[in-house]
């Protein structure tokens, strides 16, 4: 078995080749475009781009409040952003990659629309380097710079509509050689490196920020496996995979010793008149056809116990952007009669062994449909399974398209390359992150947090922000706490993540410095409020709660009794009334004191100022 | 080394296969498996091994220039981004002479014949009177063999070619339709494949005329035809830069067919070309402080000059007083830097002034159409040269256009 991964980090701050905000919202603007393949610079068309051409898509752009010219190709792209290209230097050089002399972008064809030029600008800025786990070193064949797509708001009709917000994001690809052993080593290799990308100030830290692409093989060729969103699905993914094609190749066998192939589509639109399957009527009366093959030999093998390779053929004809595939394995299913069901099959010729498969489309889709099924049928037999699959939500993966190769790279002529000067170098010394166990040991030392609190920090991407803002707290832990505890659980009461604004109203330009964002905020932050009343963690935490649930604006959170701090006088004369009311003891004083008042007051101080008042008498 | 040459070389300790691909000052350019190019000092690289050439290894050859057959459309190409594509040695955009392979990439024109001939392989800023010349002959031997015409044609000085052009043929027996491209046909979103399906519709109407033909905006739904004399480069780089200055556009191509097409000329009988032009015409850009010895040098000795004064027509007294001295031997002629609305130089005592010098305000008419008008009308009609100049010839003055 031979596992390589491809992480991509976002970067945020500004985009890569233009100066719009990594950050924005959606606008109604939007524009319409068609992509035509081009060939490569050796002259030869890619197999990935001939293959989107059979799909023959519009694209719909919607424009967003951080985009340019630059995201509608409108424009040539400007000089790349120089942190981008340094924060990239710097990890590749924690992950002792080879830095290039010179960094030159190249353009890789992606014609499903994601890009509007349609190809990728992306560069090599290390290579071969390696990132230590507990297994052996994992080499890292190269680390690039790259832009992010768009972002797929829907797909219907033939039309695909994009959002322009995350495109050109700058992003870093940090693919390994597949020097990993098994899921559970990938996982620890993706979290090894993901750290040091983590610990950049600028990484981005968003839902999205990080999508892993897992390179599988287990010996019937190299899969590539798109957008695996989260770190613990590489290990349900690569299990998935490894039964997917365990059972295709059962399935090979089976059929190698039978006669075995796709029959014709036969139209039979008409037999469904009076249908009661709705899915059917429905997709008549919007003009499609019902159309069917036998499928030789298959009886069984479509779906059935370990058996899927219905899902091989639904894969393909959901990407030609045919609804669905329905076979024989599952009738009789869609509310299909037996009087059709018996029609569909005498139509089909289908025997006693055969499966029979049925799809609803435009006729014209459908006929081109025909080679790619016989193309994957022929693939599964032979086991040559190399492809580009993507990732689902729930571990499984799917037929995306046929592995690109070098034929779509060819050289970014508007970006002339970057020296990469011994100034950058220099300059990029102190950005170099430090490895997962220097960081421990920084955490747990300088700022004497617990090894778990640490590891919450970093796994909870926290660290440039804890480190940002610790200089303010007295104690770390308060701020830990805040970090990893108060904010999030006051996020699940809320129902809802902060936003960035949120987050900026409470720790100020603090938290834009951080992010290295550009600093706008001009009023006061909880935060600022906090060191200036000198309030303990509690009020603290109340003002967070009045912020955060009862959306209490952080300009009124001044005025509020409860944020108020009590001074030494104000106790004294609180636990006077409270003595001449009687029986209060060390004991009670704090909740009868809590009972006295709305403000707030330290707890310590009060029995402090109680226990001296007691002695005095 | 030869470029596509497969090597082996090592660089900081480790070996690498790639491809050749260029050299810089400094530099080379090597292609990895993967596709991707990368760039090192050369000095830290060492080549150890270098494989003969394969056959395939070449990028394409150039294919032969196939000319223009009998009643059909035909391509004249004459450079520009719409026929470039990446040169490998340099990495920049150059021109390409086959446009071959454009035709498998453009939709819905299999109803045409279509030709192609390469007459020229120049980047638009590099054009001049001699090239119209040329451009407009070859557009000639076009028509007479019963074909519409397409140029291919730069977009930065498109509107100046196809002005001179559209002077230049007084009469014409088919469309000549200029289309040009914002981005290169070697890119996916290439706006050259609905530009060039648009043109090739235009060019099957009815017109006897010259027009221009680009992007309607930036979605790839709609391409707009523009006269040629009203037609104006309005942006650096988005597809839909050119605009119709003042008049709407003659004609809109969208859903595979021409939809509209109004207010132009139609073909005549027969081909009437004027193919001689006077050189010795200036345009001169009028700003705050111009030095008056700087617009003396620039006007000097000139047949005519054509002034892009401010607002309604205005320029500084100071060069009042050089073009009272200059007019008796060079026609002045007034446009307006404004690009849209008209000269009128009755308002203030400056426009009075200059007209009392000797200026003829040209209404309307775009600055660098009035240059190309009078290096026309200038070498075939000197003895009617300021009366026609006021004529309207070829829609150049948009109020009067009919």
């Amino acid at each position: 078995m031979k596992i390589g991964l491809e992480i991509h980090f976002q970067l945020g701050g500004n985009k890569l080749f233009c100066s719009c905000s990594t950050e924005g919202t959606e606008l109604n603007e939007s524009f319409t475009r068609k992509l035509t393949p081009v060939m490569g610079e050796l002259g030869k068309l890619d197999t990935a781009v001939e293959y989107e051409t059979i799909r023959n898509r519009n694209f719909l752009y919607r424009a967003s409040s951080n985009s340019c010219l630059v995201e509608k190709d409108e424009e040539p792209p400007h000089p790349v952003n120089p942190d981008a290209l340094k924060t990239t230097i710097a990890i590749s050089k924690a992950l002792h990659c080879k830095v290039l002399d010179y960094t030159s972008f190249m353009r890789k064809i992606v014609v499903d629309g994601s890009n509007t030029s349609g190809f990728q600008r992306t560069g090599i800025v290390g290579m071969d380097g390696y990132v230590k786990t507990s297994r052996g070193n994992v080499r890292i064949s190269t680390i690039t710079l790259e832009e992010d797509a768009c972002r797929k708001l829907s797909e219907k009709e033939g039309v695909v509509e994009y959002s322009l917000d995350r495109l050109g994001i700058p992003l870093i690809e940090i693919s390994t050689e597949p020097d990993i052993i098994d899921p559970d080593h990938a996982l620890e290799t993706a979290k090894a490196i993901g750290h040091y990308v983590m610990s950049m100030q600028n990484f981005r830290g968003e839902v999205d920020s990080i999508r892993q692409d897992v390179n599988f093989s287990m010996g019937f060729g190299r899969v590539e496996i798109k957008g695996v969103s989260k770190l613990s699905f590489i290990k349900d993914t690569i299990e998935y995979e490894i039964k997917r094609q365990s059972s295709l190749e059962a399935i090979s066998r089976i059929l190698a010793e039978k006669p075995h192939e796709i029959g014709n589509f036969i139209d039979i639109t008409g037999m469904f008149t009076n249908t009661d399957s709705s899915m059917i009527k429905k997709s008549i009366a919007s003009g499609k056809s019902v159309m069917c093959a036998r499928v030789s030999a298959c009886n069984g093998l479509m779906k059935h116990g370990n058996y899927k390779l219905g899902r091989e053929f639904a894969d393909v004809a959901k990407n030609m952007g045919l609804g669905g595939l329905m076979h024989s394995d599952e009738f009789p299913a869609y509310g299909l009669s037996d009087e059709e069901l018996h029609s569909i099959y005498s139509t089909a010729g289908k025997g006693d062994n055969d499966a029979v498969i049925v799809v609803l489309g435009e006729k014209s889709r459908i006929e081109k449909l025909k080679p790619l099924l016989d193309e994957r049928f022929d693939k599964i037999l032979k086991m040559q399974l190399e492809e580009t699959r993507s990732a689902t939500p729930s571990g499984e993966t799917r037929y995306l398209r046929p592995l690109a190769g070098k034929e779509r790279m060819y050289p970014e002529t508007d970006i002339p390359a970057v020296k990469i000067t011994e100034a950058i170098m220099e300059s990029i010394e102190k950005l170099v992150p430090k490895s997962l166990e220097e960081t421990m040991n920084e955490l747990t030392k300088k700022f004497k947090l617990s090894q778990v609190e640490a590891e919450s920090l970093i796994n909870n991407n926290l660290l440039s922000l804890f480190k940002a803002l610790a200089g303010n707290f007295d104690n770390p832990h308060i701020l830990s706490r805040i970090l990893l505890q108060t904010i999030p659980e006051l996020e699940n009461k809320k129902g809802k993540k902060l936003s960035q604004v949120q987050m900026v109203d409470i720790f100020g330009n603090q938290y834009l410095e951080a992010r290295q964002l550009p600093q706008y905020h001009n009023t006061d932050s909880i935060l600022e409020l906090s060191r200036r009343e000198k309030w303990d963690r509690n009020t603290f935490e109340t003002a967070l709660s009045l912020y955060i649930i009862d959306n209490i604006p952080v300009s009124e959170l001044e005025k509020r009794e409860e944020l108020k701090m009590l001074n030494d006088n104000e106790i004294k004369k609180i636990l006077d009334e409270l003595v001449k009311d009687g029986n209060v003891t060390q004991k009670n004083v704090i909740p009868l004191f809590r009972g006295k008042t709305k403000q707030s007051f330290n707890p310590s101080d009060v029995i402090k100022i109680f226990v001296t008042m007691q002695n005095q008498k | 080394m030869l470029i596509g040459q497969k090597i082996i070389f090592s660089y900081k300790g480790q070996e690498y296969a790639g491809t050749y691909i260029s050299s810089g000052k400094n530099t080379i350019t090597v292609k990895l498996g993967s596709g991707y190019n990368i760039t090192v000092d050369a000095s830290s690289i060492e080549i150890k091994k270098e494989y003969s050439m394969e056959k395939g290894d070449k990028p394409g050859a150039e294919t032969k220039n196939s000319g223009c057959g009998e009643n059909g459309v035909c391509i004249l190409t004459t450079g520009g981004t719409i026929a470039s594509s990446v040169d490998y040695t340099t990495g920049a955009v150059k021109p390409v002479k086959d446009i071959s392979y454009l035709y498998n990439f453009v939709n819905n024109i299999s109803q045409f014949k279509l030709y192609h001939e390469s007459i020229d392989n120049i980047l638009s800023e590099n054009v001049n009177a001699e090239k119209w010349v040329q451009f407009a002959r070859k557009a000639r031997d076009a028509m007479k063999k019963g074909n519409s015409v397409i140029i291919f044609h730069g977009t930065d000085t498109m509107q100046y070619s196809a002005s001179a052009l559209s002077f230049m043929f007084e009469e014409q027996t088919e469309p000549i339709i200029f289309t040009g491209s914002q981005r290169s046909s070697d890119r996916p979103s290439s706006d050259a494949f609905l530009n060039i399906e648009g043109s090739i519709h235009f060019a099957s109407t009815d017109m006897g005329e010259v027009g221009i033909a680009m992007h309607t905006d930036t979605s790839d739904d709609s391409i707009s035809l523009y006269r040629a004399t009203r037609a104006r480069k309005m942006h650096t780089s988005s597809r839909d830069a050119f605009k119709s200055i003042s008049e709407p556009p003659l004609g809109l191509y969208a859903d595979g067919k021409v939809k509209e097409i109004k207010n132009i000329r139609h073909k005549s009988d027969s081909i009437i070309l004027k193919d001689r032009l006077d050189k010795n015409i200036g345009l001169i850009y009028f700003y705050p402080g111009m030095a008056e010895e700087d617009f003396y040098n620039l006007s000097y000795n000139k047949k005519a000059v054509i002034i892009m004064g401010t607002g309604l027509g205005h320029t500084s007294t100071g060069i009042i007083d050089v073009i009272r001295k200059l007019s008796r031997e060079t026609h002045f002629f007034m446009t307006s830097q404004c690009i849209y609305g008209n000269v009128n130089m009755n308002v203030y005592s400056t426009g009075r002034e200059l007209i009392d010098a000797g200026v003829i305000p040209l209404q309307n008419m775009l600055a660098e159409t009035a240059m190309v008008k009078a290096m026309y009308l200038s070498a075939n009609y000197p003895d009617n040269f300021v009366e026609l100049m006021q004529k309207n010839l070829r829609g150049e003055f948009e109020d009067t256009v009919k």
